[in-house]
């Protein structure tokens, strides 16, 4: 097969106004991408994902501006797509095209119709041949719905989802040889996220696409791609096949990249399928088969209860009959009910537009509710007054770290908000200082936070709000595009904080968080609530599951697959019930061979 | 493979309304799809707003103000106003914000502007030309109050205005003594002087300017970005300034969400939590500069990228794709209405006014 991407030696470093030159961002990066090839790179948050699509996509060096003389100081090696180099026209040849982020930044035209031409505007494609094109793409993502009237839809009213797909359908519009999707999933809901990676899967089979996929979700990673890259600091560790790839934990580890909840188990316990790391549920099945085969039951069910937080059942928040429609008339919440009890960790959920958000701005005294009664701390919530009063004991934290900081230092950030509560002087001083140790920024005090990495800057938000006192904390999907230890850091911060009392409601679309962290979750769709429980019972039920549209962690998955076979199984909802319900047999094995 | 038929269907459904959707985004809000304004081509539509306000212009003349021609043009732009498909809650927010706007440039046009008529209703001399160098016992109980007020509350402005209400309440209650050391001659006697003739200029000047208000309000209400765009292009405008001016629409689209957002975070930090001043709130304002900057830095950057790898030039070429609009007959019919009104604007003029007064 030939190559569809080459990289020979690619080392890149941006330009600095300063004399110190930076550091390489890229270092000697060797790539062979087949044509139709799906191409996995993952790698912590940092390590030069992102530059790299620039380069194969000839943004860099072509966009730095920089003179023949200062070229080779900057950037080294070359590109090639189908044999030939990459340039700042490459991108104009329509072989190549990239999927951002963020899909708010690629929708450049301000209906769907408009959007979805652009790019065959600027082709010059024939329009009744564009229009052919825009409404195959669009029915490649799914929403072919969307045709009727596509003029008159504006990028604001498409949900977070809707947007991706969007994005993707104007690049597959264009028929590209070759697809880079740069984390294109990372704000979708887990149903959407599968939607919009089959559908590229399916695209890729028929069109015989190229598709290289910059993704943090293993599991995503492990079913869909030939190959995967690990990049880290700049340099490519590894390309190997998913399950070579997954199989190096030492590798991952050290480089903190993020790996899926069967490569955990197989990692902490030792058991492999074909000597490599399962990846599928029916491999984990057939490589977890023989030591449950051996494990006394009885025993085991003791061993694998959930560790649950202690929490009280005082409630500390409630809204009743909650009602909420946008100023286009959009009805968000049909009369919510929610309760929040002191000192637990809850987690909103739900596919993207479900409500999620809505209630928690309702909570945090940010939208007034149409109807419907709120009551906090023990005191109704009615006028305007006592909603000003509601960031004082209710924290909201955004997801964007950068839509909230205003401050040109980190003590300034947190002094900010004691300020507006018109706190005195020395006791803005003593908490500030405080808050700043407790969350490790004491070496950035003075520091500007639009230096700060994107975790320390995800820290910083949190503390501010965390500084006012509040007593409970609303953190609104706080680990999206984040890698392993970024996500690690979050939510022991987060732990630490429900430990010292205080009652947290994370918004979130990670299952695999919300087995290992929440006590209870609520779960939406369509502005209604459709289950409130325990994680337990949401994950181990089908009919739940598909009445709230959500997934199971894969741990979760396993159990519910093996408990045709092992009927007594009990409720397994994460890595680390499964690694101590098997660890166990394993360590036997262990001590009767030594 | 998919027929015409079901791609472009019978009528082209892409640019049909969708099923049960009212209203579409708009430069300011949104309007109704079918609303009657926006069915005209935009340049008739400009040329619409700039004629009715030319000859308001003329209308509001100081010195032959024509109330009934105002009156006539406001009925004109206020049709049209409601002909916009704006919302109605949002078009009955713009007459409540337009109240006291249009009652406080009344009330500076007849304060500052002295028109002598045949009856004079006020005259009252307010400055005589001269600057009084002087100190008095009412500036030291206006500083005092300040200070005080200051100090117990750490606002000013209260402060100022409590020992303005207080100082001048002595003054008048109380001969309180002053020391004057010199006058000074500066600019010349100010007098209020209120007569019917400057009544019926300031009715006249609030009355346009409200119309003019109204016409470009339903104009921008009305108007799309793609209508916009499709006009440049009917004007054989340069690609770069279309997708210049199309990229800053979207753009302002994007950073009007952001602000919302920053907006919303502030909240999140209490800026509301106690009554603040007005300095206070602007310095919240101003605040909002550091993540607005933040965010449009980046998103700059993604845009950019995002147009190369969509395959945009600079130098390139762009096909019309749905953008142009057709010209009709009543867009041909509006650009006549405007030449006449043009004349009427530029031409010799009729003072209705005055011949209703001769009639009558």
């Amino acid at each position: 097969m030939s190559a569809a991407l080459t990289l020979d030696e690619l080392w890149w470093r941006y330009p600095t106004f300063g004399e110190k030159p930076q550091s390489w961002v890229l270092r000697g990066i060797n790539l062979h991408i087949e044509q139709g090839e799906c191409f996995g790179i993952t790698g912590p948050s940092g390590a030069g994902k992102t530059t790299l699509c620039r380069a194969l996509l000839g943004i860099l060096p072509a966009n730095a501006r920089l003179t023949p003389e200062q070229l080779p100081t900057h950037f080294r090696g070359q590109v090639t797509l189908f044999g030939q180099p990459v340039t700042e026209k490459t991108a104009s040849t329509g072989q190549i095209g990239m999927v951002l982020q963020d899909p708010e930044n690629q929708f450049l035209r301000m209906s769907l119709l408009h959007e979805l031409g652009f790019g065959l505007q600027i082709r010059g494609i024939p329009t009744e041949e564009a229009v052919k094109r825009a409404y195959e793409a669009l029915c490649w993502v799914g929403l072919e719905r969307l045709w009727h009237g596509a003029s008159y839809i504006h990028p604001a009213e498409l949900s977070g989802g809707q947007k991706q797909r969007v994005a993707i359908a104007s690049f597959l519009a264009l028929r590209p040889r070759v697809l880079i999707l740069d984390e294109p999933t990372s704000d979708l809901d887990p149903v959407g996220k599968r939607e919009v990676i089959e559908t590229l899967n399916r695209l890729r089979h028929e069109h015989a696409m190229t598709i290289i996929l910059v993704e943090q979700d293993p599991e995503i990673l492990a079913t869909f791609c030939d190959r995967v890259a690990l990049l880290h600091k700049g340099y490519i560790e590894q390309v190997a096949s998913p399950a070579e790839f997954y199989s190096q934990q030492r590798l991952m580890e050290t480089c903190g990249a993020s790996a899926g909840d069967l490569t955990r188990i197989s990692w902490q316990t030792g058991l492999h399928y074909n000597n490599r790391v399962p990846l599928t549920l029916q491999e984990a099945e057939t490589a977890f088969a023989p030591t449950l085969d051996r494990i006394n039951w009885n025993q085991a069910r003791n061993t694998s209860e959930q560790s649950s937080t202690a929490t009280s059942s005082e409630a500390v928040a409630e809204a009743q009959g909650i009602w909420y429609a946008y100023d286009d008339g959009t009805t968000a919440l049909r009369g919510v009910d929610l309760t929040l009890q002191r000192g637990e960790m809850l987690a909103l959920l739900g596919p993207n537009g479900s409500g999620k958000t809505t209630l928690a701005k309702i909570l945090s005294g940010i939208y007034q509710p149409a109807r419907g009664r709120i009551s906090m701390l023990g005191h109704e919530v009615r006028s305007r007054r006592d909603r000003a009063q509601l960031p004082s004991s209710v924290g909201y934290v955004f997801q964007n770290p950068d839509h909230q900081l205003f401050n040109r230092s980190v003590k300034t950030e947190i002094l900010s908000g004691l300020k507006n509560l018109g706190l005195a002087p020395s006791e803005r001083q003593r908490i500030a200082t405080a808050t700043i140790e407790a969350v490790g920024l004491t070496d950035f005090v003075d520091e500007d936070p639009l230096f700060l990495s994107k975790g320390q800057r995800q820290r910083l938000a949190v503390a501010a709000i965390l500084a006012m006192g509040s007593e409970i904390l609303i953190v609104d999907e706080p680990t999206t595009g984040q890698d392993a230890r970024s996500v690690a850091a979050i939510m022991q911060l987060l732990c630490s904080l429900q430990q010292q009392g205080k009652t947290i409601l994370v918004i979130t679309h990670d299952m695999t968080l919300v087995a290992e962290y929440c006590q209870r979750v609520v779960a939406f769709r369509d502005g209604l609530v459709s289950f409130t429980g325990t994680p337990t019972q949401l994950f181990e039920n089908r009919e739940l599951l598909e009445k709230t549209g959500l997934q199971p962690p894969t741990s979760a998955e396993l159990a519910t697959a093996l408990r045709s076979q092992y009927p007594t199984l009990p409720s397994l909802l994460t890595v680390k019930h499964w690694s101590a319900l098997l660890q166990e047999v394993v360590n036997s094995d262990v001590a009767e061979s030594a | 493979m998919l027929s015409r038929k079901k791609v472009l269907g019978d009528q082209e459904i892409f640019l049909q309304p969708p099923p049960g959707k009212q209203y579409v985004r708009s430069f300011l809000f949104a309007r109704r799809i079918n609303a009657p304004f926006a069915e005209i081509h935009l340049i008739p539509r400009i040329f619409l707003v700039f004629s009715l306000s030319s000859l308001q212009l003329r209308a509001i003349d100081a010195t032959q103000p024509d109330l009934v021609e105002a009156i006539c043009l406001w009925g004109v732009c206020f049709l049209i106003f409601l002909l916009s498909g704006m919302h109605a809650r949002v078009a009955r927010l713009y007459l409540l914000l337009s109240v006291p706007t249009l009652l406080s440039l009344f009330t500076t046009w007849l304060l500052f502007n002295p028109v002598p008529g045949a009856v004079t209703l006020l005259k009252t001399q307010i400055y005589d030309g001269n600057l009084v160098l002087s100190l008095a016992l009412w500036q030291a109980i206006w500083l005092t109050i300040t200070v005080l007020y200051f100090w117990r509350t750490r606002k000013l402005l209260g402060g100022i205005l409590l020992a303005t209400v207080l100082s001048l309440i002595a003054v008048h209650v109380f001969a309180l003594p002053a020391w004057t050391f010199a006058r000074v001659g500066f600019f010349h006697p100010l007098t209020i002087l209120i007569s019917n003739q400057s009544l019926l200029v300031a009715m006249t000047k609030v009355i346009g300017y409200a119309g003019m208000v109204f016409a470009t309000i339903a104009l921008v209400v009305s108007s799309r970005d793609v209508e916009l765009i499709g006009t440049m292009r009917q004007l054989h405008l340069p690609q770069p300034v279309i997708f210049f001016l199309s990229t800053v629409f979207r753009t302002l689209d994007l950073s009007l969400v952001d602000y919302e957002t920053i907006h919303q975070a502030q909240i999140a930090r209490a800026i509301n939590a106690r009554p603040r001043s007005i300095i206070k709130r602007l310095r919240d304002l101003a605040s909002i500069a550091v993540p607005m900057v933040a965010v449009m830095i980046r998103r700059s950057s993604e845009i950019g990228d995002a147009l190369i790898s969509r395959g945009y030039q600079l130098r390139g070429t762009s096909a019309n794709f749905y953008e142009t609009s057709r010209w009709r007959l009543i867009d041909g019919l509006t650009i006549v209405v405007c030449l006449g009104l043009l004349f009427l604007a530029f031409g010799p003029h009729i003072n209705l006014t005055l011949l209703l007064q001769r009639w009558l």
